[in-house]
């Protein structure tokens, strides 16, 4: 069993509320565990289907209602689980792997925010054991956000939804002064009206008139972008500019995860009941590299019996293809995924 | 003054350190603290090397941290009373008030807003508001050092970066600042230029006004007696604030949304805010008057292990303002478990 072998430990552990599900996510909340030892224990014996921490510090974890706790501050936690953007795939309802790269891709991209732009070292990321991934920044300095303050950084990760303002005779839009998202979209049209030819301009959505008053003033064109005025091309043109430009560089993070202070997020290298996963640390120079595979707690060189319980088309933990009703030996990894999500039965 | 009323210091909120009242006044226990205001003008002025001096610069901006070394003990004399009420009325009638000393401004700061947290909150936190637009119009005059003077005092991380440019640390940012998405932030530092700084530093002003968590509202006979004719003499400010709230469209007047007005439990208090701020939009409500049932949302929204600030309520208004896009879905209430 995985709970004989693995070692479950979270950061200041003794200040922290657990809770755990064995039918639903939360079953019972308000637990509390002196020691790792205690924590694993407690996995060994009673082997949860969901284990949850709070990202809060409290004076006392196991008091209840929630006033009497003592909060001491909260883990900021950013949790990704769907991509940023929709993209053409053939989805897969019961496991996706093309949403799972996706989702993977934007990680990344979270990594570098929080390295480059934020500056902050020493984070965790872990697998959630099902469709995504969680950053964990337990730094003193960033328990102590408030919402709101957690509330702007969700939004700087998405960016805003338009960096323009006023009507077609007078858009105005980021110029040389602009900072942020702002700034960041500046210089991308900037690149893209200094350096495209003619038909490139006509393939980003410029018609044609238009496209070749552009190409032939692109100096007068960029000294009123400088300025922030962008009227020479329609609003509509740039909204899907715009529109294009953020569903390439922002992160859709659960916004609920990180503006709850209260919430209990599932323990880093414990089971996801939904796939019999592990929640998996992943140190943060391999998460470029992380694959699927790390994450599973149960082989694929044992079998079980399985009745399905719906049609069933999975390409990972295995390939599998099944019709409602029908019966199959799969691999532990892929029958104990399709337990889980309640498509299959013990046979 | 009753038994059960606290020394006036605590009242102020002004600090921890711990004082005793003898035959009506106020005695410091701790050695080696200034005992009398004589002993803090006593005090050399520290100089930052800005363009004011210290004594001017809290003039000015009795709200600065340096201020509170001058409040000295004791009850206030009716005549600091008086010019407390006078400080009070004037900011609240938008009239201008000039600075007089460091000492009566930071008296006249601390005693206007006792009195106005005792009137009742939304008397404090309007004062707060328009007191800090002052503040910001005057900061527009100021030279660059001293803007970096009183922006140390809230982000002690704050550089002077170039001409027109200014960076704090992204965490000192997020205390105060309001628009991350449109400052530049690189290694952990936001950059951003004059105009940016002053509305930072609005933010900051008002939410150290109106802050009352060292407040007692219980005061001795004359500041409560001041504090009722305070009140008295600035309702006609407030009636036209209530009839903001008041105004009820049809969104608001929805049983779930008076519900959630009424104030809702740790966890979902976020989102009953969004709610309400969606719903004062939609009701045709000017951001000003947002504000207002806001106010009084945050107020019935006390509990919890952890706060839920004006602050953190105002800032769903503007978010919301910002985005006048957004859909109000009855639904999602009931995902939320607020309907």
């Amino acid at each position: 069993m995985y709970y004989n072998r693995a070692s479950i430990d979270v950061p200041d552990l003794f200040k922290r509320e657990f809770g755990f599900g064995f039918n639903h996510k939360i079953d019972y909340r308000h637990q509390a565990f002196g020691n790792a030892n205690a924590l694993n224990a407690f996995f060994r014996e009673e082997a949860p289907l969901y284990a949850s921490v709070s990202t809060a510090h409290y004076a006392f974890p196991a008091a209840r209602p929630m006033e009497k706790k003592g909060f001491q501050g909260s883990d900021l936690v950013f949790d990704i689980d769907k991509p940023s953007s929709d993209f053409e795939h053939g989805h897969n309802p019961i496991f996706c792997t093309e949403c799972f790269e996706h989702v993977k891709k934007d990680a990344l991209r979270l990594k570098g925010i929080l390295q480059v732009e934020f500056g902050l070292e020493g984070f965790s990321a872990n697998y959630s054991g099902n469709k995504g991934f969680h950053f964990h920044l337990r730094d003193e300095n960033l328990r102590a956000l408030t919402q709101d303050s957690r509330r702007q950084l969700t939004e700087f990760l998405q960016g805003p939804e338009t960096v323009f303002s006023g009507d077609e005779k007078n858009l105005l839009g980021p110029g040389k002064k602009s900072g942020g998202w702002h700034r960041r979209f500046y210089a991308y049209a900037c690149t893209l009206i200094e350096n495209s030819s003619l038909e490139e301009l006509k393939h980003a959505g410029l018609r044609g008139k238009n496209a070749e008053m552009i190409f032939e003033k692109k100096a007068l064109v960029l000294a009123l972008m400088r300025e922030g005025k962008w009227r020479f091309a329609t609003p509509l043109f740039w909204k899907k500019l715009y529109d294009k430009f953020r569903a390439e560089n922002s992160v859709v993070v659960d916004a609920q995860v990180t503006l709850d202070l209260a919430r209990l997020i599932r323990i880093p290298n414990s089971l996801h009941g939904d796939t019999g996963f592990i929640a998996k640390t992943i140190g943060l120079e391999q998460l470029a590299s992380f694959k699927l595979e790390d994450a599973l707690a149960f082989g694929r060189e044992k079998t079980i019996k399985i009745s399905a319980q719906t049609d069933i088309e999975i390409g990972f933990p295995e390939r599998l293809s099944l019709k409602k009703g029908e019966q199959a030996t799969a691999t532990q990894a892929a029958g104990i995924m399709l337990l889980c999500k309640n498509k299959a039965l013990l046979a | 003054m009753s038994r059960d009323t606290p020394p006036i210091v605590f009242l102020l909120g002004l600090t921890d350190t711990p004082f005793r009242l003898k035959d009506g006044k106020l005695l410091q226990k701790e050695k080696g603290c200034l005992k009398t205001n004589k002993d803090l003008r006593k005090r050399p002025l520290v100089l930052h090397g800005g363009s004011l001096g210290q004594e001017t610069l809290i003039a000015k901006y009795p709200f600065l941290t340096e201020g509170k070394t001058l409040i000295g003990e004791g009850l206030p004399r009716d005549l600091e009373i008086r010019e407390a009420v006078f400080f009070a009325q004037k900011s609240l009638h938008k009239q201008p008030c000039f600075p007089k000393s460091a000492e009566r401004e930071v008296k006249n700061l601390l005693l206007a807003r006792l009195m106005l947290y005792s009137a009742g909150i939304s008397f404090l936190r309007k004062f707060a508001w328009l007191k800090s637009g002052e503040y910001e119009r005057q900061l527009q005059e100021e030279e660059e050092e001293t803007l970096a003077q009183i922006a140390r005092d809230f982000f002690p991380s704050f550089q002077k970066e170039g001409p027109d440019s200014f960076k704090v640390s992204f965490i000192d940012y997020l205390q105060y600042g309001r628009n991350l998405n449109e400052a530049a932030v690189e290694k952990g530092m936001v950059f951003f230029d004059k105009h940016e700084l002053l509305l930072c530093l609005r933010d900051a002003i008002n939410v150290r006004v109106a802050d009352h968590s060292k407040l007692d509202s219980r005061l001795p006979e004359p500041l409560a007696k001041a504090s009722a004719e305070l009140k008295e003499s600035v309702k006609d400010v407030f009636a036209r604030d209530n009839a903001f709230t008041a105004m009820k469209g049809k969104y608001l007047q929805r049983p779930e949304l008076q519900a959630i007005l009424k104030g809702v439990g740790e966890g979902k208090r976020y989102y009953g805010a969004m709610a309400i701020a969606i719903a004062s939009m939609k009701d045709g409500m000017t951001k000003d008057q947002a504000m207002e049932v806001m106010q009084q949302y945050v107020e019935n929204c006390s509990g919890g292990s952890h706060p839920f600030t004006q602050r953190e309520g105002q800032s769903t208004v503007e978010w919301v303002y910002r985005h006048p896009g957004i859909n109000f879905s009855f639904t999602t209430l009931k995902t939320q478990g607020l309907a």
